[in-house]
């Protein structure tokens, strides 16, 4: 590569997929010095994904690695692990935090980039011996702080601060590198309040103007318009445009993110709200639960549901939406108090919990929800079997398994479901994703519950089985009356089938809304602002 | 050298005013708060420190009960925390890089003997015989302390369990070179160090020496010290004790001990930073193993003899004990609590007997429970480790949560001002 | 089957890489500066510990005062002599007896005290033994008669009658390291 390019970071091409689920396809990105992009998408469009192969971390080169070329300065690069990425001068700030909670913010700006000075003992034992130099530190965290020009005490222990100024840290310490080039913003103003996300967007134009390219991803629409001056919109794993900030429009993104689908969803929408009636009668309510999901906290939920309802929890990811039916049906640790149908549910017992008549289809389908080594027969009949003592028959004092109908019931569903497969003998491994959601849907069906959690339906599976799955679980709370509480990260999908969607932030509910009511609505409560009406 | 002795005052230094910056804080946290806040902090302080207050309520009762003069106590504490103190301490930087209590500082002890063992053989006696034997300790800790630590980075999360059990497979590794190279591969000369059929080191090696034999018993404690009543103050094991205490207040304050602390607070975390987080904790073991060795060799030269088959596996059992007692936890340990820990662990291993034979005519049943004791404080530790764990788990999401709302009206009542 | 091919390939390039890394560690250990720091320090451990062992090596002294004919000669045995090395006391050895010193090191000082013609008289040698040798005789009566260090100087060879093995603790449970010192 002789020729140097004008570019700082050029993404060719690049494509990806996990277990033959594609994620990305052919998505290009190119960025000068001084760029201020914004990356925008729904949850699953493939942002994360991208940023991933960027850093080059393990779980893209575990999956197989990607398709395309990344160039940085016109030369090509591949990068082994997110440090080297670092050498390169890309910094980035997850949405996660990855700071120490018992160091002080000096400490995690500045983690395995301590000034030093050299002693005796250092000199024979190697550098790892040298003191580390708290003045020059505390310099340089100072200076870091000063740039972004936040308020945040340097000597204050990370795990006692609150979240804004954690974020405020992660950012310090990818500036205080001395060679940054690219910053790459994961969702950073999401936690923020507003007067801290308002200074930090005023740091993303002073490092612009320092000639930091920064990639800036957010829900956030407004505050594209107000720092970038380039939109690059992703959807189903492709760049749909790329749009000029000062000549664009939320309205016009929100559109090109969305996509297709937004008019006939809301149609079939208005139809069955219509015919809806659900009685005004609690099922199950939820007061002051908290969850140890780790990632996904929940800290204080109160929440009721309906009898007979089609509930959707929605909101962003690790915001502590799918920790409540984890929670409630004792996979992790909880507490709070639940009433099922007239009765407290005990927590962390998850087999009171199914025997009662709850069930759940847990978002991880190949560790909790699926017994991939068995047969299908087997995945899906197994729980009833165990909770309700169905498909046996009893001949003396000895319970037999009833094969028939055992057989009968599974190919019931797998027509229902329309899963692919070649029996109802076959492997639960040996299907795709999508088809394996199916089975596990069909295993809560056949445990006839009162209430079915359902956790990310249509996460990893492609858009037709999408589309199957949710029409499924829809026809399946009409007609048999059971009551569905989906938690799903993608608001369109809620929007479509759920009657009321809650929404889940900070590990609270920050509000309920009737599914009709607009996406803008959502959005503000997805990112912790109250609507007016629901804070009066 | 200079600049370095200047960096180990400084850091000693911070380490006092620190302590006494914290401590008044806290005081003055106190003063500040309710009496109500106040009883609901002290029940909080006796959960937290629930191990030292049963021990300290079980000292001030069984001395009186075991009729042994105060001085005599405190004498043999004296003695017991010049032995032991290094070996305690030992453990110290493992718990820092979140490794929990090495049990493995076994493999450091069955280095100090064999060096010990040598060094007997050759009749090198005294202080000399004991450095040297210490330098030879410290190939042997660091080869073994290199494999436990590598053997425990495969077993992430199961640290202690794993060094416990590598603790007994290398006794049998220690048993084989001791007790049949010894004398056969490894040439021994001494007949009073192998057994009578030619080879195997016999199961008491004394260092004592005998017949007018100079030894190395008590040479470090003999070399300098002074007597206040009967207690020998022994000033150069004191100082040794010193330095060792110095070397890991400065050790903290390196690049290392910082890159251990971040390992023991969040393998990942660290491991983006950049940090090699597998050989950090090979490194942390391998301190802790050589440390532990030098302590072996201290503590036999105080005993004055070896118990060639059994002092290792013991003084395992018994330091991390005493680090408990001190108020330990498995994530957590200072300085402060492996000298509380002796003193209170071995003020009760010195009158449990006494009182056992006052109380019930019978020494044996002190001496039961004492053994009872030490296995029952490690178990009790852990539990209440785990229990504790839970706890804070569960009071973080509700601390979390007031604290946000906290927040929220500071920031509305700003507001409203404005 | 292509991926398994692939699979070894990269293994095996690992391994060359290892070997290609270590013999450039080699390398670079020699170029840079504070490697020889390392070596350096190494060495004066080493060093230390030679030191050390010199140093350390304990010596047994018989002190023999028994008429005895070296080379021919005769030394007869004194009546009354003390004698003692470095900085040890002062011990009486009656005729015809020998007593035993132990010290370390190789470079000694033998200080005698004896009557010789009814007048008090002191004797100060010094010597030096090899580290090798654990028991070494003095002969007094040759010392003070002035002989060679060689005459009056030999290794003393006994032969190490094999010593009864002591009881020992069986029972790893017992615990009983640090009663050891108590009364009972």
């Amino acid at each position: 590569m002789a020729e140097k390019s004008d570019y700082l970071l050029e993404m060719k091409n690049i494509s990806k997929d996990y277990n033959g689920n594609v994620v990305l396809k052919d998505v290009s990105l190119s960025i000068k010095p001084g760029d201020v992009v914004g990356l925008v998408g729904e949850n699953g469009a493939g942002k994360s994904t991208l940023m991933n192969i960027l850093f080059g971390m393990n779980v893209i080169r575990d999956t197989g690695g990607y398709g395309g070329k990344i160039l940085i300065e016109g030369n090509e690069v591949n990068f082994a692990s997110p440090s080297d990425a670092l050498k390169a001068g890309i910094g980035m700030v997850h949405q996660e935090f990855s700071l120490l909670p018992g160091f002080t913010a000096t400490e995690n700006i500045l983690l395995n980039r301590e000034p030093q000075n050299k002693n005796i003992i250092s000199q024979v034992f190697g550098k790892r011996a040298n003191t580390l130099n708290r003045k020059e530190m505390q310099r340089v965290a100072l200076l870091a702080i000063t740039k972004l020009g936040v308020e945040l005490n340097s000597e204050m222990v990370v795990g006692s601060m609150p979240v804004g100024h954690k974020q405020f840290t992660e950012i310090s310490r990818e500036i205080s590198k001395p060679n940054i080039k690219l910053l790459v913003l994961d969702e950073p103003t999401a936690v923020l309040a507003e007067k801290e996300a308002e200074a930090l967007l005023r740091s993303i134009e002073n490092l612009s103007k320092a000639g930091i390219a920064v990639i800036f991803i957010t829900h956030r629409l407004q505050e594209i318009l107000d720092v970038c001056n380039k939109v690059v919109v992703m959807r189903d794993g492709m760049v749909v445009k790329e749009l000029v900030a000062k000549s664009t429009s939320i309205s016009e993104m929100a559109k090109l993110m969305v996509g297709r689908e937004v008019k006939a969803q809301e149609n079939a929408e208005d139809e069955t709200s219509k015919l809806r009636v659900v009685e005004n009668k609690p099922i199950l309510s939820i007061r002051n639960l908290w969850v140890d999901m780790p990632g996904e906290i929940v800290k204080n939920v109160n929440l009721d549901v309906m009898k007979g309802e089609f509930l959707g929890i929605g909101g962003l990811a690790g915001q502590g939406k799918i920790g409540i039916p984890n929670g409630i049906m004792g996979l992790y640790t909880a507490g709070g108090k639940v009433t099922f149908d007239g009765k407290d549910i005990p927590l962390n017992n998850p087999r009171e919990c199914l025997t009662s008549g709850l069930a759940f289809v847990s978002e991880d389908r190949r560790g909790v929800g699926l017994l991939l080594d068995e047969s299908l027969e087997w995945n899906v009949t197994f729980s009833a079997m165990q909770i309700h003592n169905k498909f046996l028959k009893k001949i003396g004092f000895i319970k037999f398994r009833d094969n028939k109908a055992i057989k009968k019931t599974t190919d019931k569903y797998i027509e229902q479901l329309q899963v692919k497969c070649t029996s109802s003998k076959q492997k639960a491994k040996e299907l795709s994703g999508g088809n394996q959601q199916k089975i596990c849907l069909a295993k809560a069906f056949v445990l006839e519950p009162k209430l079915l959690f359902v956790s990310e339906p249509t996460r990893g599976i492609d858009i037709g089985a999408k589309a199957l799955v949710l029409e499924s679980l829809k026809r399946y709370n009409r007609e048999s009356g059971t009551t569905i509480v989906m938690i799903s990260s993608e608001l369109e999908e809620l929007r479509s089938s759920c009657d009321r969607i809650a929404i889940i932030s900070d590990g609270a509910v920050s509000g309920i809304l009737p599914a009709s009511t607009s996406s803008e609505e959502f959005g503000m409560l997805m990112v912790g602002n109250k609507t007016p009406k629901e804070a009066s | 050298m200079s600049n370095i002795f200047k960096n180990a005052v400084t850091s000693v230094k911070d380490g006092f005013k620190g302590f006494g910056d914290r401590q008044s804080k806290k005081f003055h946290d106190f003063v500040n708060r309710g009496p109500k806040e106040n009883l609901k902090n002290l029940g909080e302080f006796a959960l937290n420190n629930i191990v030292p207050i049963i021990f300290i309520v079980f000292c001030a009762f069984a001395i009186p009960i075991s009729g042994q003069p105060f001085s005599s106590v405190v004498r043999d504490v004296v003695t017991r925390l010049m032995r032991n103190s290094f070996l305690v301490l030992s453990l110290l930087i493992p718990i820092m890089a979140g490794m929990g209590l090495n049990f493995g500082m076994t493999l450091g002890a069955m280095a100090g003997q064999i060096g010990l063992i040598l060094v007997s053989d050759w009749q090198v006696v005294g202080i000399p015989g004991l450095m040297l034997a210490a330098i030879i300790s410290i190939p042997i800790s660091i080869v073994l302390g290199w494999f436990c630590g590598t053997m425990l980075n495969k077993a992430k999360g199961r640290e202690m369990v794993t060094s416990y059990m590598i603790s007994f497979f290398m006794n049998g590794v220690y048993q084989l070179v001791v007790l049949y190279m010894m004398g056969s591969i490894i040439p021994i000369a001494s007949n009073s160090l192998l057994l009578p059929r030619g080879y195997g080191i016999r199961n008491t090696v004394n260092f004592a020496g005998t017949k007018g034999s100079l030894g190395m018993r008590k040479s470090l404690d003999n070399f300098w010290s002074f007597n206040i009543g009967t207690i020998q103050i022994p000033i150069l094991t004191i100082l040794i004790i010193a330095l060792l205490c110095i070397f890991i207040l400065w050790f903290k304050k390196t690049k290392l001990g910082q890159d251990m602390r971040a390992v023991g607070q969040d393998m990942e975390v660290a491991r983006e930073a950049g940090i090699k987080v597998e050989r950090t904790r090979v490194l942390a073991i391998i301190i802790s193993t050589v440390l532990a060795g030098f302590g072996m060799i201290i503590y036999l030269s105080n005993m004055g003899t070896l118990n060639t088959y059994n002092s290792h596996s013991q003084i395992g059992m018994f330091s991390i004990a005493a680090l408990l007692v001190g108020g330990a936890s498995v994530s957590k340990a200072n300085i402060r609590n492996a000298f509380l820990g002796i003193i209170l662990f071995h003020t009760m291993f010195i009158v449990s007997p006494y009182a056992g034979k006052n109380l019930i005519g019978e020494a044996q049943l002190g001496e039961y429970f004492r053994v009872f004791v030490s296995y029952g404080v490690i178990t009790l530790s852990l539990v209440l480790y785990e229990v504790k764990a839970r706890r804070a788990k569960g009071h973080q999401a509700k601390e979390l949560k007031e604290a946000q709302e906290k927040m929220l009206k500071n920031k509305e009542t700003a507001e409203v001002i404005a | 089957m292509s991926e398994n091919v692939s699979v070894f390939a990269k293994a095996g390039s690992s391994i060359k890489a290892k070997f290609i890394s270590f013999g450039n560690g080699i390398v670079t250990f020699f170029k840079t500066p504070s490697s020889y720091v390392k070596l350096g320090s190494v060495l004066a451990i080493i060093g230390l510990a030679i030191v050390l062992f010199f140093v350390g090596k304990e010596h047994q002294f018989l002190l023999d005062n028994n008429t005895i004919e070296i080379n021919g000669k005769s030394y007869s045995s004194l009546n009354l002599v003390s004698a003692k090395i470095d900085n040890s006391d002062f011990i009486e050895i009656p005729r015809r007896t020998r007593m035993n010193n132990f010290q370390t090191g190789q470079s000694h000082k033998i200080t005698l005290n004896y009557i010789e013609n009814g007048q008090e008289k002191e004797l100060v040698t010094k010597f030096k033994v090899p580290a090798s040798e654990k028991n070494t005789l003095i002969s007094l009566p040759a010392l003070i008669a002035g002989a060679d260090q060689s005459e009056w100087m030999s290794e003393f060879l006994s032969v190490q009658a094999p010593v009864p093995d002591e009881p020992a603790v069986e029972d790893d449970m017992a615990m009983d390291m640090d009663g050891m010192d108590m009364a009972f």
